[in-house]
């Protein structure tokens, strides 16, 4: 068995998880605490791509990582069908799941816990550390494993940015398309319950974490 | 000793949230300043204007001398954030952390001072906390809670200290305790104390002194007694349960008293500068209204009137009689409500249907300073 697709596919949830924890978790703060100008249209716009076909988002993000962009033509970055230009897409893709989960986890925190805190003498970054991020943690975790998870199974808009490139590119969705295409349906198979057994570990994971059953 | 002539917090600030106005002009001393009102009056804008959660529009606070904010012109020209005010902040419904234990809420506010230890531990023993110190807040009762939160408040050694609501949710044995526990701590510490409540048994029972507010504005500050026997506008002689407010007439003054024509009678009342022909508004508290035994009905009593009594409502320790009164001019149910002690109730052998007299003494009926 070819295990090339499956490291591929964890090392480019992996990096995904980690952009997705920082913007994520910083869009749901500034979704569920603040109050600016444009807020629906941002969060609007976050949740796009859990609606969109993944296409669609592939294709936007085309026009971001691609010839002519500014992030090419200004500042000499060019990812597109490389590994990091499947990162791109599967953080785009499950950043919705991060941000959503996780604002709900802190809107539900009492505010006056919050406000308590700061009359305490406890400067912002402490409200965050003390009070905000341990009462959010399991919104958080639950937000971060679906997240992930997403991530893994991501399919169209990878192989718009980054294309279906054995060895390179070729993720573990990728590499089942192709073994079905070559009519390898045993290889096909075994891949096929990889994913499956995965997927369900880490969803039966955080419905158990959720619950708090370990507690 | 209440010390109310050297004022410790200065307030005096305005504030629009839509269109709710706020308007806040208050001293307060080494006392205990009852802010009360109804629900909806800006009691809580006006702690969360002090503890700096909220900005006022315009004006000062300043503590101590101390200014902690300061705005005019719509231009903030100081303002210090929550964390260095000092402002000791007692939630509606505790705010305790749910996932820390009583030790750890209450050394929360401690940290990188010395001693913290020493600390918690003497104001632990204090609040009669010592034996919880390890438990969680969703493990304590009410009450106990309500211990810890006043226990992390004061702990910080505030300059003032706020308590929103604190025992309302409270039932009555164990907010009476608090009660007492917390005119103690003040006995102790000498701070400034806002406590806010929409309960007027429990204004009476904490304030030196006591704020009505209604509608974002203060009504009227003083004593407890002047509150309640001189109220200076009809909402504060409802808040305070003057139930019988009556609009009349001035007939005539003199320096011993004033005349009022009611509705054709005639009610004498206290002094007041009042031109005849004005109108003006009295009341008179219910337990004010004296009933008179039937053989006592001389001229010698005050604004003596006969009247019949048309419901009753028990109150426990108190009967509300409703008593409506002969010659009225109709369209009400009934003109005065009379409150007795339950004994005075069956002594006078009283019951739906039966006449009364009522008198309504001079020095009791009290004239509001406006028309109102």
């Amino acid at each position: 068995m070819n295990w090339h697709p499956l490291l591929l596919s964890f090392q480019v949830a992996g990096v995904a998880t980690v952009i997705v924890l920082v913007v994520g978790l910083g869009l749901a703060l500034l979704l569920a605490r603040k109050e600016f100008w444009g807020k629906q249209v941002v969060e609007t716009v976050v949740t796009l791509p859990l609606v969109l076909p993944p296409t669609v988002v592939g294709f936007y993000l085309l026009f971001v990582l691609g010839r002519g962009s500014p992030l090419q033509e200004w500042l000499g970055v060019d990812i597109l069908f490389t590994w990091m230009a499947a990162v791109v897409a599967s953080a785009t893709v499950a950043l919705p799941l991060m941000v959503r989960t996780s604002k709900a986890a802190i809107e539900s925190i009492d505010p006056d816990l919050e406000k308590a805190a700061r009359t305490l003498g406890a400067p912002e970054w402490r409200v965050f550390r003390d009070v905000t991020l341990p009462l959010a943690a399991r919104g958080i975790v639950a937000g971060l494993v679906l997240a992930f998870a997403r991530a893994l199974g991501e399919f169209g808009a990878t192989l718009m940015v980054a294309g279906n490139i054995p060895g390179r590119t070729q993720t573990v969705p990728m590499a089942i398309y192709d073994l079905v295409e070559g009519n390898r349906l045993g290889e096909a198979n075994a891949q096929v319950l990889l994913m499956t057994v995965i997927a369900f570990g880490m969803l039966w994971g955080v419905n158990r974490w959720q619950r708090g059953w370990w507690r | 000793m209440v010390a109310i002539d050297k004022a410790v917090l200065t307030l005096d600030f305005r504030k629009r949230i839509g269109d709710f106005r706020l308007e806040v002009s208050l001293q307060v001393g080494e006392e205990v300043m009852v802010l009360f009102g109804p629900s909806g009056a800006g009691k809580s804008s006006i702690l969360h204007c002090l503890a700096g959660l909220m900005d006022p529009d315009e004006g000062r606070i300043a503590v101590n001398g101390e200014v902690l904010f300061e705005a005019s012109g719509g231009r903030i020209r100081r303002n210090l954030p929550p964390q260095q005010r000092r402002i000791g902040y007692v939630f509606q419904g505790y705010a305790l952390f749910p996932h820390m234990t009583v030790t750890q809420n209450v050394a929360y506010g401690l940290r990188g001072r010395g001693d913290v230890g020493g600390r918690v531990r003497s104001v632990l023993k204090a609040m009669r906390l010592e034996d919880l110190a390890d438990r969680y807040p969703q493990q304590l009762s009410g009450g106990q809670q309500q211990r810890v939160a006043i226990a992390r408040a004061v702990v910080m050694e505030p300059r003032v200290l706020m308590l929103d609501e604190p025992f309302s949710a409270l039932d009555t044995m164990v907010r009476e305790r608090l009660q007492q526990e917390l005119l103690l701590l003040w006995e102790r510490w000498h701070l400034p104390i806002l406590y806010v409540t929409h309960q007027l048994g429990d204004a009476f029972a904490m304030g030196h002194r006591i704020a009505v507010l209604n509608d974002g504005h203060i009504e009227q500050v003083g004593l407890k007694e002047d509150i309640l026997s001189y109220p200076r506008s009809r909402a504060v002689a409802r808040f305070t349960g003057t139930k019988n407010i009556f609009d009349a007439r001035v007939a005539s003054t003199n320096p011993e008293e004033t005349l009022l024509e009611w509705e054709g009678r005639t009610i004498v009342a206290p002094p007041a500068p009042a031109a005849p022909g004005s109108p003006v508004t009295f009341c008179i508290r219910p337990e004010q209204v004296m009933l008179v035994r039937g053989g006592e009905a001389d001229n010698r009593k005050e604004n003596l009137f006969q009247g019949e009594v048309v419901k009753e409502v028990s109150r426990g320790a108190t009967i509300s009689l409703f008593v409506r009164l002969d010659d009225g001019r109709g369209g009400r149910d009934y003109d005065l409500e009379v409150a007795l002690p339950s004994h005075a109730y069956s002594r006078f052998r009283l019951d739906i249907q039966k006449r009364v007299s009522v008198s309504l003494k001079k020095e009791a009926v009290h004239l509001l300073p406006t028309p109102q």
